[in-house]
């Protein structure tokens, strides 16, 4: 690093006050026209603003102007989030009752707390003599909405029947299919609760 | 906001604490300390005399928006100039290119000395209009440098750059205003 170098560096922490030359230095700045017009430089921009030509900044005034801006844009952005929180809660709201009030073509839906009401419909191209299967409770007057089970379109109507009394019946009292001991099964045993699984 | 908080409730990461708790006190003094600095820098950066003080308080109600960008790593005041440096590139935009830096303000101080201080005032104006046309980077390397007598270190953690970096920029606006000026 040269002297030139090294006075450059140190230049700004001496035009601010912050550091002094060594005696070698001082001789050298003496000396050198190049690092005179740099200190030069240094100084005037060190110096820059803080003349007469700029205007003191009045501080106090200035915070109470930026905080007077920052509490009217918190205000501005809470009435837009209580504008924006209601126009969802009034989306949700109509989506919710768009839903609740549906009617899907050929199907119904139960509304919760009512008893259960499945209505089971064939596509309009069943075949003749086929009506329908349509299951009930006794309940009246609650509103439903009819759905297609196309997965059912394949059964006869005595294995729908069949199918339908199952879903009938409460869990509770469903036959349960009893695992039989398979601690050590043999070949007779294993025969026999396949077959039992099978019907 | 990850900046951590000393003991001295004075420091400025305490005072920016506070005020997001709600201190308004806290911003006032943070303002106090730094609007000055903040003027000097645009104003060495070529903003006109009659639009610091606007500059000024845009810079802050930046700053104080967006808080918890200030992540303690340089300094509250070297973050704040790196606010007012984008702060004139943006208005420098909406101005089209065209030059802030006002070349007929020469007020004259009043001094015993009336052709030294007109002597000066030139030379002022003259460095005003260098730094203004240095990039970016090389002009608020060296007003940090010699404004703030940030080091090196510093400078590269405020404008995101390297200490070797940093000393090249300043060097070579040291090298370019010197040619201005003269």
């Amino acid at each position: 690093m040269t002297i030139c170098t090294q006075l450059s560096d140190r230049m700004p922490d001496v035009a601010l006050g912050r550091a002094r030359w060594t005696a070698e230095e001082q001789r050298h700045l003496a000396a050198c026209v190049d690092c005179r017009a740099e200190l030069g430089l240094v100084a005037a921009a060190a110096a820059l603003g803080q003349a007469t030509t700029a205007a003191p900044i009045d501080a106090a005034a200035t915070a109470g102007r930026v905080l007077h801006r920052l509490r009217v844009e918190r205000a501005r952005q809470r009435s837009r989030r209580r504008i924006w929180a209601g126009a969802g809660l009034a989306t949700a709201a109509a989506a919710i009752l768009a839903v609740w009030t549906a009617r899907v073509a050929n199907g119904r839906i139960e509304l919760p707390g009512a008893p259960p009401s499945v209505v089971v419909t064939r596509p309009s191209t069943h075949a003749a003599g086929q009506a329908p299967i349509r299951l009930a409770s006794p309940s009246t007057g609650a509103s439903s909405a009819d759905f297609p089970l196309p997965e059912l379109d394949s059964l006869s109507a005595d294995a729908l029947d069949s199918v339908l009394r199952v879903l009938d019946e409460p869990l509770a009292r469903a036959g349960a299919w009893k695992m039989p001991d398979l601690a050590d099964p043999g070949d007779q045993e294993l025969e026999r609760a396949f077959t039992g699984k099978e019907g | 906001m990850t900046v951590r908080s000393s003991p001295d409730p004075l420091t400025d990461a305490n005072l920016a604490a506070a005020y997001r708790q709600g201190d308004e006190r806290a911003a006032t003094e943070l303002v106090r300390r730094h609007a000055a600095a903040v003027g000097r820098f645009l104003y060495s950066s070529g903003a006109g005399p009659s639009d610091v003080d606007d500059l000024v308080q845009e810079t802050f109600f930046r700053a104080f928006r967006r808080l918890h960008g200030w992540r303690g790593e340089a300094s509250f005041r070297s973050w704040l100039f790196t606010i007012s440096g984008n702060l004139l590139r943006d208005e420098f935009r909406r101005h089209k290119g065209k030059r802030m830096l006002s070349l007929e303000d020469r007020d004259m101080p009043g001094g015993a000395d009336p052709h030294a201080d007109l002597a000066a005032s030139e030379t002022a104006e003259r460095l005003r209009a260098g730094l203004a046309t240095l990039p970016r980077l090389q002009r608020e390397v060296f007003l940090l440098r010699v404004q703030e007598g940030s080091d090196y270190e510093q400078i590269a953690v405020a404008l995101g750059t390297t200490p070797g970096a940093a000393r090249v920029h300043y060097h070579h606006a040291v090298k370019r205003l010197k040619e201005l000026v003269r």
